[in-house]
């Protein structure tokens, strides 16, 4: 019987419930990631419930942009399941490059945070989509607004690995292992006798960490740069000029510079150790002030569908 | 001399830019929460009472002139010290570093290996050639080699460095760009009917040019939602001897002799009315107040006694809706329909026009900042590519093969890399 209810929403209505299962698996997923910690141990069935979420974000995101007939990252609603989608891709790239139970640990609560509001907190008639306006009938979307969005996970993750840096081996000195300039940085104290048996260094937990961190903030940056610039572009052709001052716009710009300031730390002589893990962990509120808190306000040309009041 | 130069010292040095780009970053948003560019009585009015963060009342933000942050005089000072940062840090630092790491770096002796990140070392049969089968393998992995007589350098993702500079390089021809436009830019808003042209004169040429609006039109979704809004222009013109026919839209502008010319808005501005047997055009205005893309007249209507009604329409097909200002009923007027009685009045709506808002803009910067956006796209993915280093060196007394590598920004990854060669290596 609930089965049966089950298929014709499904039929009916693919992309809410899909969006709900979405939720139940991420819910079951986080205690589950929580006890690898503790475990100390990665879990196969976080990673392939991981990619059970991923897989349907996509399944739900092609359906709705079937329904709609526009590139479903068009609200607020279908932002916030890319977002997961981005962050989920992320994590599961990360833990390829350096298996360790804490990246799905700090990433999966963002994900069912992420996944409830979309779900729970945002009114019904912002799920739905709805038609265009002309400015945003054009190819520009696709690629600014995929680009941002890719962007936002990706330093989301890295200013939360860097959190993880700040906790993890609190007590070890943290040496800065990657950094734009410099060669890399060299061991700390070169008593390591070179034998057959004493290879190569060990990275602390935490080094490790802030490399993983420091790479994703950099895709990130990358990313973000690409969106700042193709919107620049777009502005520039829908309406003649490339740089407005709108919220939305200075808010990505903080953010832009924000992480520009942290990957300058990084080669600062003067700032050290955990200071600019410190700097990338706050990050995580500038981004999330240019995701959601600009639109909160509901000023500005980037307030189109989603206004609160 | 020596101020100055302590003083560039001071700008090009690390703590500065950094400090800049926060003080960027954090006045920046100063701008998203105090109104920007409202008249110096709406920030007397409504920060004197209630002053922002506790102490920003209306007249310290006109002093500060955080009424438009953005084109203050100490926000464009501070523009003006990031781009002298900028060029500073790349001549000072970015150049010299990237010449040095040109430069092949020898490592001799053992000892020295013990420093680097990653080492390896392992026991080795006296008579192979390591070397040369060392060397064979690491440019067959894609590496540069330098190859002395029992030691080999190589490296990998050399470009990598270059990525910083070209970003420095690109903000600042953005930012000396936008100066540049800020100056010559010129933009002209204007509002055409159909049939109503607008001239434009190119100075430098002495040319004259036309345009007309031959039509304008919406199209719209079923629930009414605008889908595009198009313009088709007739440019005529003597001097050059042309004349023909383009088409702006919503993201697509049209380009014309350095000109480039948008569809940024549109109203309805006139319609026609039949009051009474008699044709009248009345022209409309935009009433903010009633509500967002409302447009309305006040008129007198009624043939004994006259009395106000108020007109005002929303959208290019209809209806017009005439309100009594006395008690605000209505009555919806639809296009070509039969005609209403209005304070026995005999009224019907005849034609509504709507006029299109184009935007017309010279910009000679526009160049210079797409240049310097292919700039910054390129050095900020150019950057992300780790640069790595290896040493190999063969200790034909103790019969040792050692190997030591370094990067600067993927060492997860490059540890990985790292262990399979030396196994590699070993197995020879």
């Amino acid at each position: 019987m609930i089965l049966d209810n089950l298929f014709k929403n499904l039929i009916f209505d693919p992309v809410s419930v899909l969006g709900l299962f979405v939720f139940y698996i991420l819910l079951v997923n986080l205690p589950i990631s929580l006890v690898a910690v503790f475990q100390k141990k990665s879990y196969l069935t976080v990673r392939a419930l991981t990619i059970l979420v991923n897989f349907l974000i996509t399944l739900q995101l092609l359906f709705r942009w079937s329904i709609s007939g526009h590139f479903p990252i068009s609200n607020l609603y279908e932002s916030l399941y890319f977002l997961t989608w981005g962050i989920t891709m992320g994590q599961l790239l990360i833990e390829r490059e350096y298996q360790s139970p804490i990246i799905p640990s700090i990433a999966i609560p963002i994900e069912l945070l992420t996944v409830a509001f979309a779900c729970f907190v945002l009114p019904e008639d912002l799920k739905l989509s709805s038609n265009l306006v002309p400015a945003l009938r054009s190819s520009w979307l696709v690629m600014h607004v995929s680009v941002v969005m890719l962007s936002y996970a990706a330093l989301i993750i890295g200013s939360l690995l860097s959190a993880s840096v700040l906790f993890v081996n609190k007590n070890k000195p943290l040496q800065i292992r990657s950094s734009s300039a410099g060669v890399g940085g060299f061991k700390i104290s070169n008593n390591y006798a070179l034998n057959d048996l004493v290879n190569h260094i060990e990275f602390s937990h935490s080094e490790e960490l802030d490399t993983l961190s420091y790479r994703s903030i950099l895709i990130g940056f990358v990313l973000l740069t690409l969106g700042l610039i193709s919107g620049a572009v777009w502005a520039n052709e829908a309406w003649g000029t490339w740089w407005s001052w709108d919220p939305k716009e200075t808010w990505a710009f903080i953010s832009w510079m924000f992480y520009a300031a942290y990957l300058h730390m990084r080669i600062s002589k003067g700032w050290q150790g955990r200071r600019p893990a410190l700097l990338a962990t706050s990050g995580f509120l500038v981004v999330l002030v240019c995701y959601l808190g600009v639109n909160f306000l509901g000023i500005g040309l980037h307030s189109y569908g989603w206004i609160f009041g | 001399m020596s101020i100055l130069k302590s003083l560039i010292l001071k700008i090009s040095s690390l703590r500065f830019a950094i400090a800049l780009i926060i003080f960027i970053a954090f006045t920046s948003g100063i701008g998203t929460f105090i109104p920007q560019g409202s008249n110096s009585k709406y920030y007397i009015d409504n920060f004197d009472s209630t002053p922002i963060y506790g102490f920003l009342d209306g007249e310290t933000i006109l002093k500060l002139q955080l009424d438009h942050v953005y084109t203050s005089f100490w926000f464009l000072f501070t523009l003006i010290l990031l781009c002298i940062s900028l060029a500073a840090c790349s001549f000072r630092r970015q150049i010299p570093s990237l010449k040095a790491s040109l430069k092949w770096i020898e490592y001799k002796s053992e000892q020295k290996f013990s420093r680097l990140q990653l080492t390896s070392s392992h026991s080795i049969n006296q008579d192979a050639d390591q070397i040369s089968k060392v060397d064979l393998l690491l440019k067959k992995r894609g590496w540069k080699t330098y190859k002395f007589k029992s030691h080999i350098s190589a490296r990998k993702g050399l470009i990598g460095k270059i990525g910083p500079l070209v970003v420095h390089i690109g903000l600042i021809v953005l930012l000396i760009g936008s100066a540049y436009g800020s100056f010559t830019s010129q933009s002209k808003e204007q509002y055409l009917l159909p049939g109503e042209s607008l001239d434009l004169v190119n100075e430098s040429t002495n040319s004259k040019a036309n345009v007309k609006l031959v039509d304008f039109s919406i199209e719209r979704e079923s629930d009414g939602i605008p889908k595009q809004f198009i313009s088709n222009l007739n440019f005529s013109s003597k001097d050059l001897n042309l004349n023909e026919i383009k088409t702006a839209k919503v993201n697509h502008p049209i380009r014309f002799k350095g000109l480039t010319i948008y569809q940024a808005d549109w109203a309805i501005s006139n319609v026609v009315l039949e009051i009474d047997n008699i044709l009248y055009q009345l022209q409309l205005k935009e009433i903010p107040e009633i509500g967002n893309q409302v447009w309305g007249v006040l008129v007198e209507l009624g043939s004994e006694t006259k009395k106000n009604f108020l007109l005002t329409i929303d959208n290019e097909n209809g209806p017009l809706k005439i309100s009594n200002t006395e008690n605000f009923s209505g009555n919806n007027l639809y296009i070509n329909d039969n005609p209403l009685e209005v304070n026995s009045s005999k009224v019907s709506l005849k034609k509504i026009i709507p006029s299109s808002g184009l935007i017309i803009k010279n910009d000679p910067s526009i160049p210079f900042i797409y240049f310097a956006f292919i700039l910054i796209i390129f050095g900020t993915i150019v950057s992300l590519i780790p640069t790595n280093q290896l040493w190999i060196l063969v200790n034909k007394e103790s019969q040792k093969l050692s190997i030591g590598g370094l990067s600067n920004k993927n060492l997860v990854g490059f540890k990985k890399e790292f262990l399979k060669l030396s196994k590699e290596i070993k197995n020879f």
